[in-house]
């Protein structure tokens, strides 16, 4: 912006000068008035951001850094190189932009030992403004070294359009970028309120990574497709998009449909109720481990399901604390179905075969896979015979006298006639083994008198 | 007490077709027995071992099942056996039960508690064989049964409600800890460590039997054939 108005400063005089048809006089007053607003409006411009009124060419810039020679050394650093590559600058989606548009506070020549930071507010303003707000730009306001600022990110001379190949932001390398400070150790010494390098690393493992190394998919997330971008904040920040309340909505940015099907699942319900433990996407799927239901790692794997359900609906304290049902996951481990699918037959039902998953509703409500009038259907998926007889009786519950009188009687009747069984053998065996013996000691009277 | 292995020709017990009538139910009561305890006892180290050994519950399933078939074969070939052919039904009219057993055993009680009374004269089958038979026959048939709507599970779910199903699974792996216990706790001790047969009677094998043994064992059965001169008189 500040540029333009340079140019056109200097500009001011030559559409004067080509306009053939008006009189000399009244061309040298439009000439001098349009001069004077513009030289005017210029400096005031450039007064008020602390620029020089004398044009910087980049040549000028150039005379000096375009020497493969010129370095500068703080004192107690290794020289740093102050040369400019022109052909860098060029091919950056800046090569329009001259020197002092990023580098300001210029007032003469030599200019002063240090300029301040390159500059990016004067164009880029939405994004600044959201980056002074985000943790990053709020640990900048706290003078920490390590917070990246726009070109950390961005690249300097040779910046590219994000979504150009060459572009450091670009969504299939961004991951690398962010890792850069991230997956840094020195660095996450430095600051213990960053995450594990251990969990910013698994992203790399899990769908969402893969299909972006892998798979090339521009689309798929990466770091910032779930945290944000210049506005990136912390998960316990509420206007953070991977806050608990938020993760859905993020999610179901791409998910659509699942979104959809998540909000009616008493989940959704309990969550949008403040229940602080009711499951969000990530609370099922993991976050930077997520991986596809095939893949047998996955948390959501046919096999997983039983114990990435039971983190809660069999912890006791949950149970406890929201009235669940009890005594679910174990009912299920024992029955033909959970011994299946823990000795590794995928197809074997496990809870979401019956009960849904997204939109899982509690047993009461009509809606639910499970509810009573449902239940043939959904058994009959598997079970083409099962009908309305097959919905009488319940499944999976703790067998006691008054919720399975059947199962119970059978036990029952069992405990005792195992146990009068044994009772009745043992009794015989010994009785015979008593005459036996006897009988023995009576056929041989004279040996050693005994008994 | 009679000796085992005395002198004069031995006497046929069990014809050919007895004795791999039974082999081949032991051998599949025992392949039952470990593939079902396997998945009876699938949270416990053994039950984990059994069926990582099976090839998962897919594996053991096929086995199980397998041997539930050649059991059901063996039974069936049993029901031809003792309905069909002359020495079959001899043998399962010998098999019947009756009151006289019940005296038998508490003859045998008094016999062994040391009391002054003769021990039982036993026919071709004593009670405790009687009981073996007729206990492990209706086991059997409890499990086939059972069994047969666990296997067919889609099918049973058309005809009968989830508890009953749920029962009848209960009642498939109860029943098999009866069954285990008859074979490993009374059947095992009735012929190897009884002290008349320490350490095996060896007739399932053989076949044959002592006219000793039998004297002392079956006496009943001993004077018949004797009578019909059968067998020659033994001291």
């Amino acid at each position: 912006m500040m540029h333009h108005t340079r140019r056109m400063a200097v500009g001011g005089p030559v559409p004067a000068r080509g306009v053939r048809q008006a009189s000399r006089a009244a061309r040298l007053v439009l000439g001098f008035g349009c001069f004077l607003i513009f030289t005017l409006w210029g400096s005031a411009m450039g007064a008020a951001t602390g620029r020089p009124s004398a044009q910087l060419t980049d040549a000028e810039c150039l005379r000096c850094h375009g020497d493969l020679a010129l370095t500068k050394a703080q004192p107690g650093e290794r020289a740093r190189t102050m040369y400019v590559d022109r052909a860098i600058l060029t091919q950056s989606r800046h090569a329009k932009v001259p020197c002092t548009g990023c580098h300001t506070g210029i007032s003469r020549l030599p200019h002063e030992p240090t300029l301040g930071r390159a500059e990016c507010v004067s164009c880029h303003q939405r994004e600044a403004t959201a980056y002074a707000d985000s943790i990053h730009g709020r640990g900048l306001a706290k003078k920490d070294a390590d917070v990246p600022t726009c070109p950390r990110c961005h690249g300097g001379h040779n910046i590219a359009a994000v979504k150009e190949p060459t572009s450091r932001v670009q969504p299939l390398h961004l991951a690398k970028i962010c890792m850069e400070c991230h997956a840094d150790s020195r660095i996450t010494a430095r600051h213990p309120e960053m995450p594990s390098v251990l969990v910013i690393r698994a992203y790399g493992d899990s769908v969402h990574g893969q299909a972006v190394t892998k798979k090339g998919l521009s689309v798929a997330p990466t770091c910032t497709g779930c945290h944000g971008t210049h506005d990136l904040k912390p998960a316990d920040d509420p206007a953070s998009p991977v806050n608990r309340a938020n993760v859905a909505e993020t999610c179901g940015g791409c998910h659509q449909g699942i979104l959809t099907d998540y909000r009616q699942s008493i989940h959704a319900e309990a969550l949008a109720r403040g229940v602080k433990e009711a499951p969000t996407c990530t609370g099922c799927h993991g976050e930077h481990t997520i991986a596809a239901p095939s893949d047998p790692a996955s948390r959501v794997a046919p096999r997983n399901i039983p114990k990435t359900c039971g983190s809660c609906h069999a912890a006791e304290r949950i149970v406890r604390a929201y009235g669940l049902a009890t005594k679910r996951g174990e009912t299920y481990a024992d029955s033909f179905h959970g011994i299946a699918s823990k000795f590794g037959n995928p197809e074997a039902a496990n809870c979401a075969s019956c009960h849904g998953f997204h939109d899982v509703r509690p047993s009461s409500d009509p809606r639910s896979r499970v509810a009573k009038a449902n239940l043939p259907a959904t058994c009959g998926k598997c079970h083409p015979g099962a009908g309305a007889m097959f919905a009488e009786g319940r499944v999976h519950i703790e067998k006691t006298k008054e919720s399975a009188p059947g199962v119970f009687f059978v036990r029952t009747f069992y405990t005792w006639f195992i146990g009068t069984l044994m009772v009745c053998f043992l009794g015989y065996m010994a009785v015979e083994v008593y005459g036996y013996r006897r009988r023995r000691r009576q056929a041989r009277p004279n040996r050693g008198g005994r008994g | 007490m009679a000796s085992r292995g005395s002198a004069g020709a031995s006497v046929q017990r069990f014809t050919l077709n007895e004795r791999v009538q039974h082999a081949l139910l032991m051998a599949s009561t025992l392949i039952l027995l470990i593939t079902g305890f396997s998945l009876l006892f699938h949270d416990v180290w053994i039950g984990r071992w059994l069926l990582w050994l099976e090839g998962g519950v897919e594996g053991r399933g096929l086995i199980h099942r397998g041997a539930a078939v050649v059991l059901m074969a063996v039974a069936a070939c049993h029901l031809v056996y003792i309905l069909l052919t002359e020495r079959g039904h001899g043998q399962f009219m010998h098999m019947r039960p009756c009151v006289q057993d019940v005296r038998d055993l508490l003859q045998m009680v008094r016999v062994n508690l040391g009391q002054p009374v003769e021990r039982p004269a036993f026919n071709r089958y004593d009670y405790r064989q009687k009981f073996q038979y007729w206990a492990l026959a209706i086991a059997g048939a409890t499990m086939v049964l059972s069994g047969l709507a666990l296997w067919f599970a889609t099918e049973a779910m058309a005809v009968m409600p989830k508890w009953m199903f749920d029962l009848l699974a209960v009642l498939h792996g109860r029943e098999s800890i009866v069954i285990f216990l008859l074979l490993f706790l009374w059947h095992l001790y009735d012929v190897h460590l009884r002290p008349e047969v320490f350490p095996m009677d060896w007739s399932w094998i053989t076949g044959r039997i002592s006219p000793s043994d039998l004297k002392a064992r079956h006496r009943a059965e001993y004077e018949r054939l004797r009578r019909a001169g059968s067998i020659d008189a033994v001291e």
